[in-house]
């Protein structure tokens, strides 16, 4: 303010160690006048030194000394003047707290014929389109790069290098097509995932209804700018950040971005600067739903700038966690890969002093590299992920990113959203309470005859009630606030048609509820003459307006709030008569059909379970109450507190009114403590925690785009207990792929024991085609028949394997030494006997029994795909060892009939000692209470 | 003095011609003029306006650098 005039000032810098100030006066450039009044003005106030106002540049310095009290008003009331330059995003940071009128102004609109169309084409250029940018897909060639750099690939390509210089030219092709076969398949599982993140910028509105040069017009929605004049009505999804200019009855649905359960009934009023976004009433935001009413509005925000924008950002700068299965078989397979070094080098000293050719050296060194790195890895775990996936796409579970699959397994959170994924997100009369009786919602929707106490309390809430009603041959169409909405639907089942009930009451007026009268008033025509009267609202200040009524009915509105219901009250009045008390309605957004029994599914599972909600602490309590978890329930205010406190953290059930960054911060806390969390949800609000969690889960087809996009995992329908089986297919394929993998890295160890123990003998028993072979077939087929198996039927009745353990505990590692050793030690004595034709015949039928035994055993015995993969791959072997041309392919020497004997020999032991012992083994094991799976 | 024909066809028709259009010039003329003097003006703001940057930037360094060497004075002067 200068001499009574506001000038709009906008900071342009702030000195600090110089103490100078400049601001941008828009009307100062030109008007020598005005320099001299700015100058005298300010330079009479405290604490300012020296004024400057230039009228050439429009600008003007302001000196302040060290101390001055007005540097920080100055920078205080400077700011937001920088953001509301003309046309610039006021932003929800504070349109929400500034009169409408303000805010118009300051986009340089206007609240009745909004922005011309040129300006508006300016703006567009100036702003960009109003579209989520989304997330940007890594290139093809960086993936394609991902998948050769690593320690086993590296050593794979360097054997082939050193095969290529000493002429093995065959060898070169084999490892050169096993590399190119395994990085495709790591390629094609990686490219998936990106192309399905990519699919993020489809989250978009339609056309948009806006005023442009004093015209309604309609716009595609992605023309929007700030500054804009939106219209809105029931039904519309607002399409960018607005600011409420004028408005009626206006419902708005936000619980997709809020996680508030209820409509939220809008206004033009500005809130507190501070104020949280679900209590910006004077906003509407992107992505929410218009329920009822209709308002004007003026753009704020578009395209990332929106409130919807900031947490999609949040959602794409979560840290996903990388698939724990890749990580911890890459950890596997470059241990592994080393190990196979360190033996080529022992191999190779050993070699050296037998004084065996270079070419031999190299040749062994080549064959423990090959030896070291289990092949078939990557397309047995691929395979088993894959096969489960399938089992899970037939229940109505889709999973969207593979490695997924394995990680649900490991879950010991559930974090779940209230609204719309533990809850319907859609309101239902649950009760009524009439003349002292409570009578529940079956005994509602019974009544035939529209006639009675019960008719008319529903007729009077109907009648009181602000909806748009469409009848079509599909049934009744209802728009309107969700409470209303719940007891028009209560009124058509029990008979009442609310078009006739209208055209038979007409109404005349409607009285709002305010912040001191918390009900709604309406009166209407009778068509004998006069008036009715209804009243609908807090039961506490209906009551106090009726004169006739019976029955302790404040109790029994408590009782009904306890229990998580939202009660409210009805009477009505015919003239001037005295309101007379009709009864109750309790309304609820009931549970999902098979949330309780999920919940208490998962606890039996070893799975604790967290609700994050953005409603209010009571109706939290309640939903908690009544799917039976028990634990602390806090606020997000609370929050910091409690994520600072491992113990406390522990023993949350519930979080209400969190916002989108409480629910990220939660999952992050478990799991820096070390928990592997699933998150259920639905919303757009729920989109960045659904990517923070190790498995973002979302709920029914109803769920938003930007849930089902950021979840790894969708559930096509709403049933909860499907989450489960999902965490029992999770268990199996873990189960069978520690198997598994026990089974490839014994046959490897045994492979790598061979070649060394040859080498330190002065002998080569193996060519590096012949282990390619063994591992890509002996290895890798049995393998996969192993990670393939149905699983056992108790997973869930046991908790997960403890976060954070490895693939292979120490017991498995045992039992590899002690397969691995006895596959060396037969192999090598065969060798010994029929040098290494032999060796070879035994150390790949060997393996076929082994698998035998690496089963689970509470099955069916003959599953026909794993006596398919065993027989079929053993005569393949067979052949291999038979065939001269094979043999001599991989230079394989020695006797037939020795090597014939050895494979029978070495296949049909194994096969009769799993047959004879294997199973009682397991059973005896079991029997002692270990949970985890331990098959001999 | 001959009349030369096409001269004074040239010069009439010039002289509608002006007449006819001149209140539309009045138009371009403001138009060219306006954007002279706003292309003067941008000038004149960009060049004030760099002057101040600059004076700014100097101001700034000077005090940070006196309040740099003020610190090492002090330092010294308390060892």
């Amino acid at each position: 303010m200068l001499d009574d005039r506001e000038l709009a000032a906008a900071l342009v810098r702030h000195a600090r160690a110089s103490h100078r100030l400049r601001f941008e006066i828009a009307t100062l450039f030109g008007d020598a006048h005005l320099a001299r009044t700015i100058e005298r003005d300010l330079g009479a106030r405290s604490g300012v030194t020296r004024v400057r106002a230039n009228p050439r540049s429009g600008r003007v310095l302001v000196e302040l000394a060290p101390d001055a009290a007005i540097l920080s008003e100055l920078e205080h009331f400077a700011a937001p003047v920088v953001r509301r330059r003309e046309g610039a995003p006021v932003g929800a940071a504070e349109a929400h707290s500034l009169d409408p009128a303000v805010v118009v102004r300051a986009l340089r609109s206007s609240a009745h014929d909004g922005l011309h169309v040129d300006e508006a084409k300016r703006r567009l250029a100036r702003h960009g389109e109003n579209v989520l940018d989304g997330h940007r897909p890594t290139s093809r060639l960086a993936l394609a790069a991902r998948q050769l750099a690593n320690v086993p690939t590296a050593i794979l390509l360097s054997s082939a290098l050193v095969s290529a210089v000493f002429g093995d030219l065959i060898e070169v092709g084999a490892i050169v097509t096993v590399v190119g076969l395994n990085a495709t398949i790591g390629y094609r599982m990686e490219r998936t995932s990106e192309l399905l993140l990519e699919a993020w910028r489809t989250a978009e509105v339609g056309n948009a209804e806006v005023i442009r040069d004093g015209r309604p017009m309609r716009v595609n929605a992605a023309a929007l700018v700030p500054g804009d004049l939106l219209l809105v009505r029931a039904g519309n999804i607002v399409p960018a950040d607005a600011r409420i200019v004028e408005e009626h009855r206006l419902l708005v649905d936000e619980s997709a971005l809020t996680g508030e359960s209820e409509a939220v009934e809008k206004s033009m009023n500005p809130v507190a600067q501070s104020a949280a976004l679900a209590d910006r009433i004077g906003m509407l935001y992107r992505g929410t739903t218009v329920v009822g009413g209709h308002a004007r509005a003026v753009v704020t925000a578009t395209g990332e700038a929106t409130e919807l924008g900031a947490v999609q950002r949040l959602a794409s700068a979560a840290r996903s966690p990388k698939a724990r299965l890749a990580s911890r078989l890459d950890a596997l397979a470059g241990r592994l890969a080393w190990s196979g070094a360190l033996a080529s080098g022992v191999s190779a000293l050993a070699s050296i002093a037998w004084r065996r050719s270079a070419r031999d050296v190299m040749r062994d060194a080549v064959a423990l590299s090959v030896a070291a790195i289990p092949e078939g890895l990557p397309v047995t775990t691929n395979a088993a992920l894959v096969r489960a996936m399938a089992r899970m796409r037939r229940r109505g579970i889709v999973v969207r990113r593979l490695g997924t699959t394995e990680a649900l397994g490991g879950i010991t959170v559930a974090c779940a959203d209230k609204t719309g994924t533990l809850t319907e997100n859609r309101m239902r009369l649950e009760a009524v309470w009439i003349e002292g009786r409570r009578l529940e919602r079956s005994s509602i929707t019974c009544a035939r005859v529209p006639v009675g106490p019960i008719a008319a309390l529903l007729a009077a809430s109907v009648l009181n009630s602000d909806l748009d009603y469409h009848r079509n041959h599909h049934g009744w169409h209802v728009t309107g606030s969700s409470t209303e909405q719940a007891l028009a639907h209560a009124a058509i089942a029990a008979g009442i048609d609310p078009i006739e009930l209208r055209s038979r009451f007409p109404r005349r007026r409607l009285i709002e509820r305010s912040d001191q009268a918390r009900y709604v008033v309406s009166e209407h025509e009778l068509a004998i003459g006069g008036t009715l009267a209804v009243v609908k609202g807090a039961p506490e200040q209906v009551i106090e307006l009726c004169e006739i009524m019976d029955g302790p009915i404040l109790e029994e509105n408590a009782r009904m709030a306890a229990a998580g219901l939202r009660v409210l009250a009805v009477a009505s009045r015919a003239d001037a008569a005295p309101w007379r008390f009709l009864g109750l309605v309790a309304l609820r957004d009931p549970l999902r059909s098979g949330a309780a029994d999920a919940i208490r599914g998962a606890a039996h599972a070893g799975i604790r379970t967290v609700i994050l909600t953005g409603d209010q602490r009571p109706t939290a309590e309640a939903i908690a109450r009544e799917v039976g978890l028990t634990g602390e329930v806090i606020e997000g205010s609370e929050l910091p507190a409690v994520l600072a406190d491992d113990e406390r953290l522990r023993q949350i059930a519930v979080v209400a009114r969190v916002t989108p960054s409480d629910k990220v911060a939660v999952i992050e806390a478990l799991r820096a403590a070390g928990e592997i969390v699933a998150m259920a949800g639905d919303g757009i609000n729920d989109a960045p925690a659904l990517h923070t969690a190790d498995v973002g889960i979302a709920v029914g087809a109803r769920s938003t785009d930007l849930a089902r996009q950021t979840a790894d995992i969708v559930l096509e329908h709403e049933d909860l207990r499907s989450i489960l089986a999902a965490i029992g297919e999770g268990r199996i394929v873990q189960d069978n792929l520690r198997r598994s993998v026990r089974f490839q890295i014994a046959g490897n160890l045994g492979e790598l024991l061979l070649i060394t123990g040859g080498a330190l003998v002065g002998r080569r028993v193996i060519s590096p085609l012949g282990v390619l072979w063994i591992n890509l077939l002996t290895d890798s087929l049995p393998g996969l028949a192993i990670a393939l198996e149905p699983g056992e039927p108790d997973v869930l009745s046991r908790p997960a394997a403890p976060p954070g353990a490895p693939i292979l505990d120490r017991d498995d590692w045992r039992r590899i030494a002690r397969a691995g050793s006895a596959i060396a030690t037969v192999s090598g004595i065969a060798a010994l006997f029929g040098g290494p034709l032999s060796a070879f015949a035994t150390i790949g039928a060997s393996q076929f029994g082994y698998a035998a035994a690496q089963r689970t055993t509470d099955r069916v015995e003959n599953d026909r795909r794993f006596a398919a993969l065993i027989f079929g791959s053993a005569a393949l072997h067979f052949a291999a060892v038979a065939l001269s041309p094979a043999r001599h392919l991989m230079r394989l020497a020695g006797p037939l009939p020795a090597a014939l004997a050895s494979f029978a020999l070495a296949l049909g032991a194994p096969l009769y000692l799993a047959s004879r012992a294997g199973g009682q083994l397991v059973i005896t094991r079991r029997a002692r209470g270990k949970g985890k799976d331990r098959t001999p | 003095m001959k009349l030369h024909v096409p001269s004074f066809l040239i010069g009439v028709s010039l002289g509608a011609g002006g007449a006819a259009i001149a209140p539309r010039m009045r138009a371009v003329a403001l138009e060219i003029a306006t954007t002279f003097y706003k292309l003067g003006d941008a000038i004149v703001v960009r060049v004030a306006r760099g002057r101040e940057d600059v004076a700014d930037l100097l101001a700034e360094a000077k005090a940070r650098a006196r309040g740099q060497l003020s610190r090492v004075v002090t330092v010294h002067a308390e060892a």
